[in-house]
């Protein structure tokens, strides 16, 4: 029985759409979707932006591999581009020797798989030439929607993506548009449902009958799905080749739904949201098919499945082999220098007790802070942890019910902690928590004010002068534009004392228990038992960005995208609680009388360190404390001197105005660079300059018999440096698929993310501008190098044990080096460890 | 006077001098053209303050430095009076915020230094047609004007999208540009000078003939057709949404400064315009319509600056239903207003989650029924309608336009008092009548002071009382009245729930983009996107 028939271009066909559809039934559709579905990587919306492995669900494969199954249905790049690789080698980022090193490794990292490396002449001309290579294009399969806008005429792939973003744009609508759609409270199948029937635009564009059709579709997600691959005319067995496709061709939003599947809070997961999308967009492409515009190009869209759907076949090309050589010999440069350094690195020094022991977050940006530190007090120590400090909670702020999670995205948050006035009675608190609300509640009604329909002719016309004088100091840096809205309600000389309390009087408090359990688990899986100095200080990290909706991006990562001043605060009134101190002793872990913990927060933007909650430091550090903060705010210059350099600025205080410049499209420079996660003692690194490139980890392993801390810092630590080191590298090799492309054309749609332009799909990962400065890459693309220190033996063992962390390792997604008694091996795919050098 | 007139030459011909370098050797040093640009503006921003502190020390200026006569006398020359140096200056201003912002926003383009040159020479563009004396300069620098923000429109040519907005801005203003010219030749037969001293001066006599008056009236009729596509009104308006394309400060220096020019069109030729009454009612009911038209699309914009550019388009509408209405000290203040505020809000996109933040309170839930705070609401309004223009000593219902101006003075002010009551749950309470009372006095005051401020300097129609006006008064004015309950109606979900037809094509900008898009597709041969 044909699907169409000849007729009126442009016209769907209806005469078999009430037969009933059982071509697919014996398929089990719902596990293909899952599998679909398990195959798209989270993005999270922009107040809670971090970084995630674009790469997510592919770990099974081959790193190599799975660029190809990628290319299947989405024309992407997993391999840095010729032009990159010359650039690394240019800078001298490896040399010939590490070219030549390459066939050794791809041994190692390739065993089975029988293509033999490129030799190193071949790696070599293609550096030294100036020629292009030769790429084979796109060969995978293409949307009904692209196959028609190749031929010319009318850009149904655009048109559609356009539709599709704007509607998924006014679904997921976090408060942008004063009219919200009607249909929020739907599912988003049956939304687009109602509103296609309402919608001309299709129409109005050529596929008459669009309104129509969509009214005949089954309700249900999965029974449309079910119906739209049946009519698509394609092969049942290609399903899961033809739904990727789909999802690939609105991949941004795919990528929201699947957030929103997965990482809401339970109750407001809907599950059947990205089948539903599977539909929508396949409902497009099967509407074109059944338009009947240009037959020849249906049966092209059904037959490209032939040659195009199956993966297995799917062998890298020249090219790739050529640049995947080039890209391990770049790695095998960067891990060549990185392990001369730290082999070189100055034995442990032990004995005088510290001045101070610094905490800091794993990330890159720390390691320059820290080495600055150390170089100007010999007596301070720092340590390197995930800077949520292990206390995955949400925090609430002052007068909210709900807030954001404090903790990585692989957490859930385990207890709520509520913001308060630490020191203000009950009634003051009342008292700011009113005037907040009064506040913010007339900038609403100011707002609406602003933009209704009718008003904002006056609201111009009576204030719209005022905007002059905001203009002048806005520019200047006089102000910001937009309100800082955290002390709203409390008068500023309490502003310090808003943070996260323990206790509170309308409140639950976490269990005295409890609190000791996180006491010891932070203490433990820091390695800090004994040899307390008088002051540890728990450093936190966040950017000071004006104006930059990435600001999620600079935040820290570990907190959720979030800065880590909460986490820091509330794991320091912990630790020095008196309770939890005694309960800690009885178990043997015996924190000193006169070791104070301090929380504070380290500044990305500016490098400066601020301390909080000075007034409840006793007096007897007060001393301690002063002669720190000039030992922080030497370190904090030195710092700055040393980025100068790397942000192209004139001077150190530069940074300071960058921070405040509503023009400023480069603040900071994040954690690009990022190449290497190191885990060991301070020793390993202590001394070197790893130039703001590594996450660090401190971990002792002769203080973890069991390694059950290793297993900790391998399983949730190691995987999060991993998505951010991929999340870096896709953002360099592919810009337009997994970076969110040109800054300056930003738009933030929805409140919850970016579009490029006009339109277009949402955009996901990280802007242009942040792994490149105009003339030079300011992150090489290079898969993360994870260095251990700890027995061989305990890694397996571990690695035995998680196979999401084997796959990893063993897959390519990253190396693993072990450090054991000052020698370094490194692991091979088969599971050996080579001696590196 | 000859300090003035020299100095608002130097206003565009500053830009122009940076304008004028190679764009090669522009890019090759993008901090140096950084520099430029931004020393150029301030250079032009202290000469504008200079102009303005003249003018209103003594009154107009008007200059001509170079005279030719080809049979018909062309001069090269300023002209300026208190409208004059009030757009120098604000340009200028602008100028210099977004070329500071871009300095750093674009820095690492490879194409800085361009798009540095071309924002140069699009602003040297428009301070020339602030300061032109005659139609010729005027003409010419209105088509410049076109032709550098296409350059700018189209900074990122390997983008269709950016492309296709830029051409649909083309066609449109190619069709002003023909608009213009007819309008130009017109005169110059009519005439026989382009210089505007001698046309404001004839112009009075020349309506009273009957032949004269037609001519006339198709003059007036051919600006307003030009102004509509440079201001972006309905339905000419599509190309605007779609200039997102290009960088933030291309949209602040458009939305902010360029898309002003047709409204300063009309004011700068109100003493020829004001004769063609039927070209001024056509313009006022397109401005209603383009103002409410861009209003209700804006509600359903997902993305800040689509929301943005629609605002944009509404404002203009309005702006223009007040050039229609004769209102000219109103527009000008709505034109130096809105500039400010949107050049502020585009530069200020990014910021949109922090001041969504600031919004967020915990919702409490309103005891007081929906109705009566709208009445209550409503008679405070009326009372501050009534008041607050007897605190200035002026009677707006007198001036042109003040029925349609009070009428949407008084909504907003309701909707004001009533939002405010609503999250206070309380009838009317101070801080409402307060912030009532303070728009009201604010927006009576600036009127004021620019209905002074412009004195005689622009032509002042008198409200004759045609039924056609009160027709068109009518219209304007159930216009506003059904938006009003179009907003009452979106304050429930069961309201939107029955607007829900509506929803789908506003947000869909009622597919009137579609057309010009076809259009494009032809006239370049292209494939056809949307």
């Amino acid at each position: 029985m044909p699907l169409f028939t000849a007729a009126r271009k442009g016209r769907i066909l209806w005469d078999d759409l009430t037969t009933p559809v059982v071509l697919h039934s014996e398929f089990d559709l719902e596990q293909i979707v899952l599998d679909a579905q398990s195959a798209v990587p989270p993005v999270w919306p922009l107040q809670d932006y971090v970084a995630v492995n674009p790469f997510l669900g592919l770990s099974s494969r081959h790193f190599l591999d799975a660029g190809a199954r990628l290319r299947r249905v989405r024309d992407v790049e997993t391999l840095p581009s010729i032009e990159q690789l010359r650039e690394i080698f240019q800078r001298g980022g490896f040399d010939q020797n590490d070219v030549a090193a390459v066939a050794i490794r791809w041994r190692e990292e390739r065993a089975d798989d029988g293509i033999s490396p490129p030799s190193a002449a071949r790696l070599l001309a293609a550096l030294n030439s100036e020629d292009d290579i030769e790429s084979r294009g796109y060969t995978g399969v293409r949307s009904m929607a692209e196959l028609l806008a190749e031929t010319g005429g009318t850009d149904w792939s655009r048109i559609i993506t356009n539709d599709l973003s704007s509607f998924c744009a006014a679904h997921f609508d976090d408060g942008q548009a004063a009219w919200p759609s009607p249909w929020k409270h739907l599912e988003l199948f049956a939304a687009w449902l109602e509103s296609s029937r309402i919608d001309q635009r299709l129409e109005r564009l050529g596929i008459s009958a669009f309104r129509e059709f969509v009214t005949r579709l089954p309700s249900r997600p999965i029974d449309a799905l079910r119906d739209l691959l049946t009519r698509s005319g394609v092969a049942p067995e290609h399903s899961r080749t033809l739904l990727d496709a789909q999802l690939a061709s609105i991949a941004g939003w795919a990528s929201f739904v699947r957030y929103r599947t997965q990482h809401l809070p339970e109750a407001q997961r809907i599950n059947s949201d990205l089948a539903g999308l599977a539909a929508i967009r396949l409902a497009y492409d099967v509407a074109l098919l059944l338009a009947d515009i240009q037959p020849e190009m249906a049966i092209r869209f059904r037959e490209q499945f032939e040659t195009a759907g199956d993966d297995s076949a799917a062998r890298p090309s020249q090219d790739e082999l050529l640049r995947y050589g080039l890209l391990l010999a770049a790695e095998i440069g960067y891990q060549r220098r990185l392990l001369g350094q730290l082999s070189e690195a100055s034995s442990e020094s032990r004995g005088t007790r510290k001045s101070a022991q610094l905490v800091f977050c794993i990330d890159v940006r720390s390691e320059v802070i820290r080495r600055h530190l150390e170089s100007i007090d010999d007596l301070v120590e720092t340590f390197g942890f995930a800077g949520f400090f292990g206390l995955p909670f949400e925090y609430v702020e002052l007068g909210a019910d709900q807030g954001p999670a404090q903790c990585p995205v692989l957490l859930q948050p385990a207890f709520k902690v509520r913001e308060a006035v630490e020191g203000a009675s009950d009634d003051e608190a009342h008292r700011f928590v009113e005037k907040r609300a009064r506040l913010r509640n007339w900038r609403l009604a100011w707002k609406s004010f602003q933009s209704s329909t009718f008003s904002c002719f006056s609201y111009v016309e009576s204030l719209g002068l005022g905007y002059a004088v905001k203009l002048l100091t806005d520019s200047l840096g006089f102000t910001r534009p937009a309100p800082l809205s955290r002390f709203d309600g409390v008068p500023r000389r309490l502003h310090r004392q808003v943070g996260p309390v323990l206790q509170s009087a309308c409140e639950q408090a976490i269990p005295l228990k409890r609190q000791v359990e996180l006491a010891r688990g932070i203490l433990t899986n820091l390695g800090l038992t004994d040899g307390f100095a008088r002051l540890v200080v728990l450093c936190g990290h966040g950017c000071e960005t004006t104006n930059n909706p990435y600001r999620g991006g600079l935040d820290c990562g570990a907190c959720g995208g979030h800065t880590g001043e909460a986490n820091a605060r509330l794991a320091c009134r912990i630790l020095n609680s008196s309770s939890v101190r005694e309960l800690l002793a009885e178990s043997g872990l015996r924190v000193p009388h006169d070791t104070w913990f301090v929380a504070g927060l380290h500044n990305t933007t500016i490098d400066e360190i601020t301390l909080f909650d000075r007034h409840a430091i006793p007096a007897s550090h007060a001393t301690d404390v002063v002669a720190l903060e000039v030992t922080l705010a030497q370190a904090g210059r030195l710092t700055r001197l040393e980025r100068i350099g790397r942000m192209g600025a004139s001077s150190a205080e530069d940074t300071f105005r960058r921070a405040k410049d509503w023009s400023e499209i480069r603040p900071e420079w994040g954690l690009a660079g990022n190449a290497a996660f190191v885990v060991g003692r301070r020793s390993l690194t202590r001394g070197t300059s790893l130039g703001g490139r590594t996450f660090l980890h401190s971990y002792d392993h002769r203080k973890d018999p069991d390694h059950k801390v290793l297993e900790l810092i391998m399983t949730a630590p190691m995987v999060v440096t991993n998505w951010i080191n991929l999340q870096y590298y896709a953002s360099t090799v592919d810009n337009v698929a997994y970076g969110s492309g040109n800054k300056v054309l930003h738009n933030v749609v929805g409140q919850l993310g970016i579009l490029e332009g006009n339109a277009g799909d949402l955009r996901t990962g990280l802007p242009w501008q942040s792994v490149h400065d105009g003339t030079r890459m300011q992150h090489d693309p290079l898969r993360l190098t994870v260095i251990i220190e700890a027995p061989r033996t305990a890694i397996d063992g571990i690695l035995d044990k998680h196979a999401n962390i084997r796959n990893l390792v063993e897959n390519g997604w990253m190396y693993l080096a072990a450090c054991e008694s000052g020698q370094f091996y490194r692991r091979r795919a088969d599971g050996t460890w080579a001696v590196a050098a | 006077m000859l300090l003035i007139a020299i100095a608002s030459c130097l206003c565009p011909a500053i830009y122009l001098a940076v304008g004028m370098l190679p764009t090669v050797w522009a890019n090759a040093r993008p901090h140096r053209m950084r520099g430029l640009a931004q020393g150029a503006s301030l250079l032009a921003v202290g000469l504008a303050g200079l102009c303005l502190f003249g003018v209103a020390t003594s009154r107009s200026t008007e200059a001509t430095f170079l005279r030719a006569n080809v049979g018909i006398e062309l001069t090269l020359g300023v002209y300026v009076d208190p409208l004059a140096a009030t757009m120098l200056l604000l340009i200028t201003g602008l100028g210099w915020v977004v070329t500071r912002f871009a300095a750093r926003y674009l820095d690492g383009e490879p194409s800085q230094g361009r798009f540095m040159k071309w924002m140069c020479l699009t602003l040297a563009a428009v301070l020339t047609l602030v300061i032109s004396r005659n139609v010729l300069m005027f003409t010419c620098a209105w088509v410049l004007t076109s032709l550098s923000l296409h350059q700018l429109l189209t900074h990122y040519r390997d983008r269709p999208a950016a492309l296709v907005s830029a051409r649909k801005k083309f066609l449109i203003s190619r069709f002003g540009d023909l608009a213009l010219l007819i309008a130009l030749i017109l005169i110059g037969r009519t005439f026989g000078s382009f210089e505007y001293d001698v046309l404001f001066a004839q112009a009075g006599d020349l309506a009273k003939t009957a032949d004269g008056g037609m001519t006339l009236a198709w003059i007036g009729f051919l600006y307003v057709l030009g102004a509509m596509t440079k201001s972006s009104q309905f339905p000419l308006h599509s190309w605007l949404p779609d200039t997102m394309e290009t960088p933030t400060p291309v949209s602040a220096l458009m939305h902010a400064g360029i898309i002003n020019a047709g409204g300063f069109l009309v004011l700068r030729f109100s003493p020829l315009i004001v004769h063609s009454t039927w070209g001024l009612d056509f313009l006022a009911l397109i401005g209603g319509v383009t103002a409410i038209f861009g209003a209700v699309v804006m509600l359903a914009q997902t993305s800040v600056k689509r929301s943005l550019a629609f605002s944009t388009i509404a404002q203009m509408g309005f702006m223009m239903l007040q050039c229609g209405l004769g209102a000219y000290p109103a527009a000008l203040l709505h034109i130096v207003a809105h500039s400010c505020y949107k050049a502020h809000a585009f530069l200020s996109s990014g910021s949109v989650l922090e001041y969504a933040a600031a919004r967020r309170a915990p919702l409490s839930l309103p005891t007081l029924s929906r109705e009566k705070l709208l009445l209550a609401s409503a008679a405070a309004a009326f009372a501050v309608t009534v008041v607050t223009p007897w605190i200035w000593r002026t009677s707006p219902i007198e001036k042109p336009g003040g029925v349609i101006l009070l009428l949407v003075m008084f909504l907003a002010v309701t909707h004001l008092i009533q939002k405010i009551s609503r999250v206070r749950d309380r009838i009317c309470p101070p801080d409402a009548l307060a912030a009532g009372l303070a728009v009201g006095t604010a927006y009576f005051g600036l009127y004021l002071m620019f209905d002074r401020w412009l004195g005689d300097s622009l032509a002042r129609p008198t409200p004759d009382a045609h039924l056609r006006d009160y027709v068109l008064i009518a219209l304007v004015s159930v216009g506003f009245l059904g938006v009003f309950w179009l907003q009452w109606m979106l304050d429930t979900p069961h309201g939107r729930f029955r607007l829900r037809g509506l929803y789908v094509h506003a947000s869909r900008g009622f597919y009137l983009d579609l057309p010009l898009q076809r259009l494009v597709a032809r006239v370049w041969k292209t494939q056809l996107t949307a």
